[in-house]
């Protein structure tokens, strides 16, 4: 018993020696104590003996067993060690962070209350100012340190105030910028140029802040408005201090930085992915491709869409036309900034329905009234872009099922388009080269991709998509075979027309003089005042404005704009000159040196005839099309609206083959005239006779369609043939038709 | 108008010297494989497809009411050469596949050549098919024709007549002819109203006569009631007479027509002349190829006041005074 408890007692001993002996890690270095011998009796030494060795041994079994316990003791003890060192860690992080965010909100805040104060101030003292009737322009100094606390707020999401922002701009950033006070401006442009620069780095970094911002994009809005006055003054301001030092100004603060974020805002991958999740790929593919039962419909879920993303319409709306005006402002840098353009603004799904159109309409009547520079932009991008344009097309935008290409020239048609929807916007594309340019580049695109031809001959059309390595068919997008029509719609054709008649009628006034006896004068009029009428086909082609023409008294003369000159001299009223003015969309006096003007623009001529001739590829492709179509609608419209028979006929004649029936002649034209030659589909070049020929035929064949034979017999339409063409001549060298054909070599 | 005409008139016929098959379809195919990316020819194509349409619209109008100078405005100078008539009546002749530009300007451009050279060639094309199948005795006419085997004359069908029934009986019998017995002799045996057959042998005058009896007679007579005639004593059918025809047991009056059709194309290949003149409308629609676009010109000849008025209220500006 007692050696049992003896050695449960030794057991426990060294269990407890064994706890304390472990304790740290240094103690598991030590080595484990010898046991030491045994002191017993002498005189019990040989009675014990056998038992001695039995302990000794259960000793040495007991060991055994402690020294194993050991090692698992230890092990389960390093375990637990490694724990709560873990613990202890973590815990001294969680709390350094806390120490930190803590000290940084109560500085943040420090910072905020600052701000908000300083402003407050600075509020208070240009009410206190303004009251008296002053305006109070901080100082430079102060401004520049309170801008650089306010960038550094704005990067911070949590702390951002719009608001503070708001006040901020009006009360400091605008009257800073604000061009009230030229000696501010002065002050500013007198300042070091690492402080200037320092300044507009930190103004060009807010618009990116505000975009950022979701919760309230409202006063972003406003504040891109605010900006906008501030970074795009009026005229008035300009004539106030003087253009150069506002311009140092502006020139300073349109760093590539600044304008690269304002187009960034319109960065859609963000856009995509959200419509993609809340119309899934498929159903957005739909209603893109297909008809769909209502296409204002589609808009406005689109808008919906686009908004929520961006949160806020005003804010949409003023970075676009920030953008806008920055690029009509700042035209010398735009070749920059092209890219830009066409990669952000152009590329945004049906983009003219998205921005409201009342503020696309005054700022894009002020740009091109004022300098023309947006069509100016548009149409450099275009140069620049076009053959990217026709690579994008067969690219399949993954995120959106749609390549990008078709939307991109969607938005430029529908801009475009936009230009007809008044009176007013009409007058001033008249005064514009750069339209009817944007007009041939679209043209051409249009005329030489086989799938877009479709669209137009009201087939549909087919859109190939490469997936991969392998190409696949798709529908046509719908909306943008709409927008494509718009393109040749009627009302843009006889916008076309109606810059270039006119001229031609002043051309024909002067040179009608040479001739002074009354016979030859008759005779062109007998020739070409002989009336049609098509009251039937007036309905399909819905000619606005062109009432007069179809009634009996329409005539050719009134086509070609020779009534004026004869009814001047007969009856000598202004009337009926206002009358074939008003047939072209020209009505008043105010118009009638437009066109004056338009001629002597060298690069007017050149471009009708180029015009002209995407127009005859549209006509060739008319046997296909059908007969709602474009093409169809076209020749109609030069059969039906135009003087198109006896000019290019006269033309015809005059050009090619001298007199009217010598055989001789003809067989001289035809030996220059061979299938195998003269014809460039690809590029667009036609020679000149086959181009004539080809239009006249085209168009006399539609046109004798809808002449009945009272016309022809009775009233004797066709009686053009004994014109005494010496006297047409001189309207034939001058009309733009006449020379439809030659081309422009560097198209 | 008439220089537009003439020019129009020549640079397609030069065009058709130079390049005959141009309104084929079979040139495309040939070029297909050699340029697929050029529309140079396609579009020559249509220009030379649009060309003949304005001609052939102007010259359907001409012949609807001649307008200027009616007396060569359409003919063209070469074709009335003695060369080209030679290859125009060669041209029938040969077995090639490939027309030759004298039958192409027939084709593309009928009008450019004169009526009686026209006339002569059609003249010509039936008679060597009409010999070659009826035979001939006369060895003059088959050399004219080009024909130096000598054939002798086929017996032709025989159809019997009752003098009282000529329709009847000759519907009856030849309504089952086949194409070729149609092209062949028909040799007329008439049975008097006694039921005896009449004496006399047909070699061409028997049947010349039952053609001019039964068209003069009996078709075209206006009180049997399958043609009318309009106001200038122009005959076209009577739009009415499936009621008076269609009645059970007797023969239908599509087939009715159906025949006389036959027999006017019979009365062609033979060349008989019968009496009756078509209106013109009527004309214009046997061509085959109708051009729909000149429906309203074309009722003109049908019923000119219907159509003066309707021409009235195609230009007429309605006024929103109370009547």
């Amino acid at each position: 018993m007692n050696s049992k408890s003896k050695d449960r007692g030794r057991i426990d001993s060294a269990s407890s020696f064994s706890s304390k002996m472990f304790s740290t890690e240094k103690d598991l270095r030590k080595a484990v104590p010898k046991k030491l011998p045994s002191k017993a009796t002498p005189s019990r030494a040989q009675s014990k003996s056998e038992t001695k060795d039995e302990v000794n041994k259960d000793e040495l079994v007991q060991l055994e067993i402690s020294k194993n316990d050991v090692v698992i003791r230890a092990k389960v003890e390093r375990e637990e060690r490694k724990v709560r060192k873990e613990q202890f860690i973590s815990a001294l992080r969680i709390q350094a962070w806390w120490r930190g965010r803590h000290c940084y909100k109560i500085f943040i805040q420090g910072v905020l209350e600052n701000l908000k104060k300083r402003v407050s101030d600075v509020g208070q003292i240009s009410m206190l100012m303004k009251s008296k009737g002053l305006t109070f322009v901080p100082p430079f100094a102060v401004t520049q340190e309170l801008l650089t606390l306010m960038v550094y707020l704005l990067k911070q999401k949590k702390f951002r105030s719009l608001e503070l922002l708001h006040d901020f701009s009006q009360l400091l950033l605008l009257p800073q910028l604000g061009l009230n006070s030229q000696d501010n401006l002065l002050f500013l442009i007198n300042r070091k140029s690492e402080d200037r620069s320092r300044f507009v780095y930190f103004i060009s970094k807010l618009p990116l802040y505000i975009c950022e911002q979701e919760m309230n994009s409202e006063i972003g809005g406003t504040f891109l408005g605010l900006m906008r006055n501030a970074l795009v003054p009026s005229n008035s301001v300009f004539e106030q201090n003087g253009i150069q030092i506002v311009r140092r100004i502006r020139d300073e603060i349109l760093s590539p930085s600044f304008l690269k974020q304002l187009l960034d805002i319109f960065k859609f991958d963000l856009l995509y992915k959200k419509l993609l999740r809340i119309t899934s790929a498929e159903d957005f593919q739909n209603t893109f491709g297909k008809t769909p039962v209502s296409a204002d419909g589609i808009f406005r879920k689109f808008k919906s869409v686009f908004y929520d993303s961006l949160r806020n319409q005003s804010l949409l709306n003023n970075t676009f036309l920030l953008t806008l005006d920055l690029i009509s402002q700042y035209y010398s840098q735009i070749t920059e900034y092209s890219q830009f353009l066409f990669e952000t603004i152009l590329s945004v799904p049906l983009l003219p329905f998205i921005i409201d159109s009342r503020l696309l309409e005054e700022n894009l009547m002020h740009l091109t009234t004022d300098n023309q520079y947006f069509l100016k932009a548009l149409y450099s991008v275009l140069e620049k872009n076009i053959s990217i344009i026709d690579e994008l097309m067969i690219i399949n935008d993954s995120s959106l099922n749609i390549p990008k290409g078709y939307i991109i020239i969607g938005n430029v048609l529908s801009m475009i388009s936009f230009y007809f929807e008044s009176d007013t916007r009409k007058t001033e594309l008249q005064k514009n080269p750069y339209f009817f340019q944007i007009y041939l580049k679209l043209s051409k695109f249009i005329l030489i991709d086989y799938p877009l031809i479709g669209v137009l001959q009201g087939s549909g059309g087919i859109a190939w998509q490469r997936v991969g390595s392998t190409f696949s068919a798709a529908g046509f997008p719908f909306l943008v075979s709409i927008q494509i029509l718009q393109l040749y719609d009627t009302q843009v054709l006889q916008f076309i027309f109606s810059t270039f008649f006119p001229g031609a009628v002043k051309a024909v006034e002067s040179g009608l003089d040479q001739y002074e006896t009354n016979s030859d004068r008759e005779e062109i009029r007998n020739a070409l005042t002989n009336s049609t009428s098509f009251s039937m086909i007036k309905s399909q082609l819905d000619v606005s404005n062109s009432s007069n023409i179809w009634s009996q008294t329409s005539s050719w003369a009134l086509r070609l704009g020779l009534v004026p000159k004869f009814n001047l001299a007969v009856s000598g009223t202004q009337k009926s000159e206002s009358s074939w003015l008003s047939y072209f969309g020209l009505g008043g006096s105010k118009s009638t040196t437009r066109p004056q003007q338009l001629l002597e623009n060298p690069v007017f001529p050149d471009m009708m005839d180029n015009i002209l001739n995407h127009l005859i590829l549209l006509a060739l492709h008319a046997a296909n099309a059908k007969l709602d179509s474009i093409p169809w609608k076209w020749i109609s419209f030069l059969a039906f609206s135009l003087p198109t028979v006896p000019t290019l006929w006269l033309n015809f004649q005059q050009k090619f083959l001298k007199s009217s029936s010598s055989s001789n002649n003809v067989s001289k034209f035809l030996s220059q005239f061979h299938p195998d030659r003269h014809f460039f589909v690809s590029d667009l070049r036609f020679q000149q006779p086959f181009s004539v020929l080809y239009t006249l035929i085209v168009v006399l064949r539609i046109y004798l369609i809808a002449l009945d034979d009272f016309e022809m017999f009775e009233k004797q339409v066709f009686n053009f043939a004994y014109v005494d063409y010496s006297t047409v001549n001189f309207f034939i060298e001058t009309y733009s038709i006449a020379s439809i054909g030659f081309f422009d070599p560097n198209f | 108008m008439v220089s537009l005409i003439r020019i129009f008139n020549k640079l397609l016929f030069e065009v058709l010297m130079v390049e005959p098959n141009i309104l084929s379809e079979q040139i495309l195919t040939e070029r297909e494989f050699s340029s697929k990316q050029d529309h140079s020819l396609e579009i020559f194509r249509g220009l030379a497809k649009n060309v003949q349409n304005v001609l052939s619209e102007l010259h359907t109008r001409w012949s609807r009411k001649p307008f200027f100078n009616p007396r060569d405005l359409w003919i063209i100078s070469e074709t009335e050469k003695s060369s080209f008539r030679k290859e125009l009546l060669a041209s029938g002749r040969s077995n090639s596949d490939k027309m030759n530009y004298t039958e192409c300007i027939l084709r593309v451009l009928p009008w450019s050549i004169p009526l009686q050279d026209r006339l002569k060639y059609f003249r010509n094309e039936i008679d060597r098919e009409r010999v070659q199948i009826q035979g001939s005795n006369d060895t003059n006419l088959m050399s004219g024709l080009g024909i130096f085997e000598s054939q002798f004359r086929s017996k032709g069908t025989i159809v019997t007549i009752h003098r009282d029934r000529l329709l009847h009986d000759a519907m009856q019998q030849m309504m089952k002819f086949s194409r070729l017995q149609w092209k062949d002799r028909i040799v007329i045996r008439y049975i008097d109203s006694f039921g005896n057959e009449e004496k006399g042998i047909d070699v061409g005058g028997l049947f010349k006569d039952f053609v001019t009896d039964l068209t003069s007679n009996i078709i075209f007579n206006a009180s049997f009631g399958l043609f009318v005639h309009s106001e200038d004593y122009l005959i076209f059918p009577n739009p009415f007479s499936h009621k008076l025809f269609n009645s059970p047991g007797r023969y239908e009056v599509d087939d009715i027509y159906c025949f006389i059709g036959k027999v006017l194309g019979k009365a062609l290949y033979e060349n008989i002349t019968i009496s009756p003149q078509f209106a013109y409308f009527f004309l214009a629609f046997m061509n085959g190829r109708y051009n729909f676009m000149n429906l309203i010109s074309d009722f003109r000849t049908l019923d000119p006041e219907l159509y003066k008025n309707l021409m009235f209220l195609k230009t007429y500006e309605v006024s929103h005074s109370p009547m």
